[in-house]
C-alpha cells in the first residue's frame, strides 16, 4: 500500500514541472570535415560551430581558434577562417593554412573556443605509393588489369579512364580492393566497362568498328588508413548520423588524409584486340 | 452488382430452411418513434416462462421456434410502462410481426436512482467493447454548451489523444489511421475536427456509439486498431423540433421531425459552424488559427411493417495550424475534406426468422498540406462501399454473416517524393465474406467463433482472419475474453515522429508485408456495492508490419518509411459509482507500447540490428476522474485528466554535414545542416494534466427549453506542452484556461 501511495506521490511531483529540454546542449565543442594532401600547398578544413538552434546562419565571426601541429617536427601552424556564401542564406567557416605536408607525417589540428572548450583530430600522411601492374588476365572477351599501389594504406575515389580514339570514358568504382603485405590491389575491370564504352560509342557514332584503344587510367585517393566507412559504403544516409564515422575528439566530423594519384596503362595492341577494339 | 448483391444475399436465406412460428417485431419509443435497445420482451406460456429476447439497436427482437398456444407478453424496460399484451400461436408455420410503441413512466422515472435512464452509466458489453450512450457523453465538461464524443472517448484510459488540436487519437498504442471510424455504416476517414474537443459530427444527432478498443467481430475489418460504430438516431416521428446553440468555440443548430403524415418518414439535420478562431481567441488573447464546419442529415422511414430504410449525408470541412514551424517561417496549413452519403436497408423477410441489413455508402476524403496558393501536398481518397449482414435466430444462439464489395480510389500529388513513395492514382478492389456464430451455452454464457476471408482482387491477396469471443457470468463476476487477427491493407502514411503531424496519405501497402495485429484482451466486471461497479480490461497487441518513419539526422519533416514490429501491453481499470443525485467514475489505464525497428543503418550507428523505443504516442499511465451531481437544477460537473510524458525526440544541438567520401574541396562543397539527436524517443515530455467544470441549468420559458452553460477548462491554467519545435526551441501548449459561457434554445 505505501509503494503505491509512493508512485501516486511521485506522480503528482513529476506532474507538477511544466518544463521540458528539448536540446540538451553537449560539450563537444567543434564538427570538422576535410582532408590534408602532400599534393596541395594549401590545406583546408570546413568548421561547424555546435548550436542550440538551428536558425539561418549568419556570416559572423566563428568563436574559433584553429592551429597544427606537425607530431615529427613539432612546428606549429596557425589556420586563418574564411567565410564562404554557398547559397542566398548559407554561410560557411572554412580554415585555411598554407602549408604541405610530407608522406608519413602526422599532424595534429586542434580547434579551440575561448571558454577553452577545444576539439582535436589527429592525421596520419599516407606513403607515397608507386602503382605497377601485376598479373593482368588477357584473353579474348575477358581482360581484367590489377593495379598493385604499394604501400597505400586505402585506396579511395578510385575512377578509371578509357582513352580512345573516339574519347574518353570515365567509370566510377566501387571502393572494393584487396589489401596485401605490399599494398592495395584494385582491379580494372576491362571486360565489364568495355561493354558501356561500345555502347556510347556507338551512341554518338552509329560504329565501333574503328574504336582504337590507347590507354586506360587507373585514377585513386591515396587515403589514411582509417578513411574506411562503415559497410565500405559512402552512404549519406548512414554517415549522416553524428558519431557514426568520426575521428574528431570531442566533436564530430572527420577529418583524413591523401592524395590524388593515377596509374597510365599504355595499351598494347594484343590487350586492345583482346578487349574488343581495332588496332588498324 | 447492388442488384445481384442483394440477389445472393435472398439466395441464400431462402435456402435455409424456414421456420415454425416466429414471434417478432420493433419496439419503439411511443413519441419520438426512436428504437429502444435492451428491452426485454418475454413470452409466458401457460403460467411459466417460456423465454425472452432482448431488443438490438434498431429495437428489434425475434423470438423464434414457439409452440402453438396461448401466451402472455410481457416488456420490461426501466423507465417505461410494461406492456402486456395476450397472444394466441396457431398450429402451422408463420411469422407473426408485433411491433410495440413503449410510453415512459413518468412516475416511476421520478423514483428511479438508478442513473442510467438519465445518464447512461458504463455499458462494458464485452472484453474491449463499450457501448457509449449519448447521455454518457453530455456528462463530460466540454468549452461548448453541446455535448462530444470526442471529450468522451478522452476520458477513456486506452484512448490517448495527444493535444487538443490535430485531431488524433490512438487506441490502445494503435495509431489514427489504423481505426475504422462509421457513421451509420459510412466511413468517416478523419473523424475528429481540427480541433480535438469534436468530432466530424455533432453527438446530439447520435443514438448509440460502440467503441471496439480492440478484438472486435468478423464484420468489421480493414483496420489494425480499433473501430468506433456510431449510429445516429432517427428525427422525431410525431412533431418537429429545433435548437440552436451558442458559445466562444461552436455555434450549432440542429432540425428534425416528421416528413410525412403520420411519422413514417422522418428527417433530422445538424449544422455547426467553429467561431474559436475569433471569438474563444479574443477571449484568452491567444491566436487560435483553426476553423471547421460540419453539416448531417438523415432520413428515416418505414415503407412496410417489413422493412426500414435511411439515408444519411455527412459533409466537414477544416482548416488550420498546427504544431509547430518546422523551421524558419509560419507553421504549415492543413485542410482537410470529410464527405460521405449511405443508405441502409432492414428488411425482414416474410417467412424467415431472419433479419438482413443492406448497406451501401459512400466515403470522400481529401487532405491538404501548405499554404492555398502553393500546396505542397494532396491527398484524396474514395470509397464505394456495398455490404449486407444478416442474422438467423435460434434458442440455441444466433448466426451472423455478411458479404461486402468495396472499390477505392486514392490520388495523391504530394511534390515529388515523400516518405520514399512515388505516389499516384491508385485503384483498390476488395470482397470478402464473414460468419460469426454465437453459441449461448446457458444463460449468461456465450462463445462465438468467427472467420473473415477478405480478398483483394486487385492486389492478388488473400486474408484469413479467425476471431473468437467468450462471455460468461458467475454470480457478480462477469468474465469475458477476445482473440483476433487483423490485417490492414490500406494504411496512411504519416510522419509520426512528433506525433503532432497531421498530414496523411493513404496507400495501398506500398512495399514489403501487409500489416498484422493481434489483439489478446480479458475483461471482468464486478457489481462490488450499490451503485458501485469495478470494470477492468487486460490487454495485449502484437503488430507486425507497420509502417513508420526511418530514423535520419537531416532535419526535415518528412523522410523514409521502414517497417518495424509493435507490441502493446496495458490494463485498463474503471471504478464506477451511480447513484442519484451523484456519479462518478474514475478510470485508470497502465499501458506500455514498444515498437521494434529495422532500419538497415542501424547496425552502424547503434551496433544493433533491431532498435526497439517507445513511440510518441506511448502514454505509460493515464487517469480521469469525473464527477457530476444535480445542485438546486443546477448540473455540475467536473473532470480532471492525467496522463503521463510522452516520448520524445531530444537534441544536443545542431551541426552540418559534409560526405567525406573523397576528395572533396570545402571551399566550394556547402554541405547540408544536421541534427544532433539523442537516441530516437529518449526524451519524455512534462506530464499532462488539467481540470474541466461545467454547470448547466435549463429553464422552461414557455414552449421552449432553454439551457445556459458556464465552463472552465484547463481550470488551474495547466501549461500542458502540444508540441515542441526542436529546430526553433518553440514550444506551443494546450489551450489555456478558457471560461466560456454558452446558450441553447431547444423549441418545442
Amino acid at each position: 500500500m505505501i509503494r503505491i501511495w509512493l508512485l501516486v506521490l511521485a506522480l503528482v511531483l513529476g506532474a507538477c514541472d511544466e518544463s521540458v529540454d528539448v536540446v540538451l546542449g553537449t560539450e563537444r565543442a567543434y564538427t570538422v570535415y576535410g582532408h590534408l594532401s602532400v599534393r596541395s600547398d594549401t590545406q583546408a578544413v570546413r568548421v561547424y560551430a555546435i548550436n542550440q538552434t538551428i536558425d539561418v546562419v549568419r556570416p559572423n565571426r566563428l568563436d574559433a581558434r584553429v592551429i597544427s601541429r606537425n607530431l615529427h617536427t613539432g612546428e606549429v601552424y596557425t589556420w586563418r577562417d574564411s567565410v564562404i556564401q554557398f547559397g542566398e542564406h548559407d554561410f560557411g567557416h572554412v580554415f585555411w593554412v598554407h602549408l604541405r605536408p610530407d608522406f608519413d607525417e602526422r599532424h595534429r589540428l586542434e580547434l579551440m573556443r575561448s571558454d577553452g572548450a577545444m576539439s582535436a583530430v589527429e592525421v596520419q600522411m599516407p606513403p607515397e605509393s608507386i602503382p605497377e601492374l601485376v598479373n593482368p588476365v588477357i584473353t579474348p572477351g575477358f581482360v581484367h588489369l590489377p593495379i598493385l599501389w604499394q604501400n597505400a594504406p586505402r585506396l579511395n575515389n578510385i575512377r578509371v579512364r578509357y582513352h580512345t580514339n573516339r574519347g574518353v570514358f570515365t567509370f566510377e568504382y566501387p571502393n572494393d580492393q584487396e589489401r596485401t603485405e605490399d599494398g592495395q590491389l584494385a582491379t580494372i575491370l576491362v571486360y565489364v566497362d568495355v561493354r558501356d564504352v561500345f555502347r556510347e560509342i556507338f551512341r554518338a557514332n552509329g560504329s565501333t568498328s574503328d574504336a582504337r584503344l590507347r590507354a586506360i587510367e587507373q585514377i585513386v585517393l591515396v587515403s589514411s588508413s582509417d578513411w574506411i566507412p562503415p559497410g565500405n559504403v559512402f552512404s549519406s544516409d548512414v554517415l549522416i548520423e553524428p558519431g557514426t564515422f568520426s575521428n574528431v575528439e570531442n566533436g564530430f566530423g572527420y577529418v583524413g588524409a591523401g592524395y590524388e594519384a593515377s596509374f597510365y596503362y599504355e595499351v598494347p595492341d594484343s590487350v586492345a584486340v583482346a578487349a574488343g577494339f581495332s588496332i588498324r | 452488382m447492388c442488384r445481384i448483391f442483394f440477389l445472393l444475399v435472398c439466395a441464400i436465406c431462402l435456402a435455409l430452411p424456414a421456420a415454425s412460428q416466429v414471434l417478432r417485431g420493433f419496439v419503439t419509443e411511443v413519441i419520438s418513434g426512436e428504437p429502444l435497445e435492451g428491452v426485454n420482451v418475454v413470452v409466458y406460456g401457460e403460467g411459466e416462462i417460456s423465454f425472452g429476447a432482448a431488443t438490438d439497436s434498431d429495437g428489434f427482437y425475434l423470438l423464434p421456434r414457439l409452440t402453438p398456444g396461448k401466451y402472455i407478453l410481457r416488456t420490461s424496460y426501466v423507465g417505461y410502462v410494461t406492456y402486456v399484451d395476450s397472444l394466441d400461436i396457431g398450429p402451422g408455420q408463420g411469422i407473426h410481426q408485433l411491433d410495440i410503441a413503449l410510453e415512459e413512466d413518468e412516475l416511476l422515472l421520478e423514483q428511479l436512482t438508478v442513473v442510467d435512464n438519465a445518464g447512461g452509466s458504463t455499458t462494458l458489453l464485452s472484453a474491449g467493447i463499450e457501448r457509449i450512450t449519448p447521455a454518457a457523453i453530455e456528462r463530460v465538461p466540454m468549452p461548448d454548451i453541446t455535448a462530444d464524443l470526442s471529450a468522451y472517448l478522452a476520458t477513456l484510459p486506452g484512448v490517448v489523444l495527444v493535444g487538443d488540436q490535430g485531431g488524433q487519437f490512438y487506441v490502445r498504442g494503435g495509431e489514427p489511421t489504423q481505426n475504422l471510424v462509421l457513421l451509420d455504416g459510412m466511413l468517416i476517414y478523419q473523424p475528429f475536427h481540427i480541433l480535438s474537443y469534436y468530432t466530424a459530427f455533432p453527438s446530439e444527432v447520435l443514438r448509440s456509439v460502440d467503441l471496439h478498443a480492440g478484438g472486435f467481430g468478423p464484420q468489421f475489418g480493414g483496420r489494425i486498431s480499433s473501430v468506433v460504430d456510431a449510429w445516429s438516431r432517427n428525427g422525431n416521428s410525431s412533431q418537429f423540433a429545433a435548437s440552436g446553440s451558442v458559445s466562444p468555440f461552436l455555434v450549432g443548430t440542429q432540425v428534425e421531425g416528421p416528413i410525412v403524415a403520420g411519422g413514417r418518414f422522418t428527417m433530422i439535420a445538424s449544422a455547426r459552424q467553429s467561431v474559436v478562431e475569433d471569438a474563444a481567441a479574443n477571449v484568452i488573447g491567444q491566436d487560435i488559427p483553426l476553423l471547421f464546419h460540419d453539416l448531417f442529415a438523415k432520413i428515416h422511414g418505414r415503407p412496410n411493417r417489413n422493412g426500414r430504410v435511411s439515408v444519411s449525408g455527412i459533409k466537414t470541412y477544416d482548416r488550420g495550424r498546427v504544431g509547430g514551424t518546422r523551421g524558419v517561417g509560419a507553421p504549415d496549413e492543413v485542410r482537410w475534406w470529410n464527405d460521405a452519403v449511405g443508405g441502409r436497408y432492414l428488411f425482414l423477410p416474410g417467412n424467415l426468422p431472419v433479419l438482413a441489413e443492406f448497406l451501401m455508402s459512400w466515403s470522400g476524403h481529401t487532405m491538404q498540406l501548405g499554404p492555398g496558393e502553393d500546396l505542397i501536398r494532396t491527398s484524396s481518397t474514395s470509397r464505394i462501399n456495398m455490404e449486407a449482414n444478416v442474422t438467423h435466430y435460434s434458442r440455441r444462439g444466433d448466426l451472423h454473416w455478411g458479404l461486402f464489395a468495396r472499390s477505392l480510389t486514392l490520388k495523391s500529388e504530394l511534390g515529388g517524393l515523400y516518405q520514399n513513395l512515388d505516389l499516384k492514382t491508385e485503384y483498390v478492389t476488395e470482397a470478402g465474406i464473414y460468419a460469426a456464430p454465437e453459441f449461448k451455452l446457458s444463460s449468461g454464457t456465450s462463445i462465438s467463433p468467427g472467420l473473415r476471408i477478405h480478398h483483394f482482387p486487385s492486389k492478388s491477396r488473400l486474408l484469413i482472419e479467425p476471431r473468437l469471443r467468450a462471455k460468461t457470468v458467475l454470480g457478480n463476476n462477469e468474465f469475458s475474453g477476445a482473440v483476433g487477427l487483423y490485417h490492414q491493407e490500406l494504411v496512411g502514411i504519416s510522419d509520426r515522429r512528433d506525433a503532432a503531424s497531421v498530414f496523411t496519405a493513404w496507400t495501398a501497402v506500398p512495399v514489403g508485408d501487409i500489416p498484422r495485429a493481434l489483439h489478446i484482451i480479458a475483461g471482468y466486471r464486478r457489481a462490488l456495492a450499490e451503485g458501485m461497479t469495478v470494470v477492468t480490461d487486460v490487454y495485449y497487441k502484437r503488430m507486425s508490419n507497420l509502417y513508420i518513419a526511418e530514423w535520419t539526422a537531416r532535419p526535415r519533416l518528412t523522410t523514409k518509411l521502414q517497417q518495424a514490429d509493435g507490441r502493446v501491453l496495458g490494463l485498463d481499470l474503471r471504478l464506477e459509482y451511480s447513484r442519484a443525485p451523484y456519479y462518478a467514475y474514475i478510470n485508470y489505464g497502465l499501458a506500455s507500447t514498444e515498437y521494434e525497428a529495422m532500419q538497415s543503418e542501424l547496425v552502424h550507428w547503434f551496433n544493433e540490428v533491431i532498435y526497439k523505443f517507445r513511440p510518441a504516442h506511448d502514454r505509460r499511465h493515464q487517469i480521469n476522474a469525473m464527477f457530476s451531481t444535480s445542485i438546486y437544477g443546477f448540473d455540475v460537473s467536473l473532470r480532471w485528466q492525467f496522463g503521463s510524458g510522452r516520448p520524445f525526440n531530444r537534441a544536443y544541438g545542431f551541426d552540418g554535414f559534409l560526405l567525406m567520401d573523397g576528395y572533396v574541396n570545402v571551399f566550394t562543397e556547402a554541405g547540408e545542416r544536421r541534427v544532433i539527436y539523442e537516441r530516437p524517443f529518449n526524451g519524455v515530455l512534462p506530464a499532462y494534466h488539467r481540470l474541466d467544470a461545467s454547470v448547466n441549468r435549463a429553464f422552461q420559458i414557455g414552449f421552449s427549453r432553454v439551457t445556459l452553460q458556464a465552463s472552465v477548462i484547463n481550470v488551474y491554467d495547466r501549461a500542458n506542452v502540444f508540441y515542441l519545435d526542436v529546430f526553433t526551441l518553440e514550444r506551443s501548449n494546450q489551450l489555456p484556461l478558457i471560461p466560456s459561457v454558452g446558450i441553447k434554445v431547444d423549441l418545442p
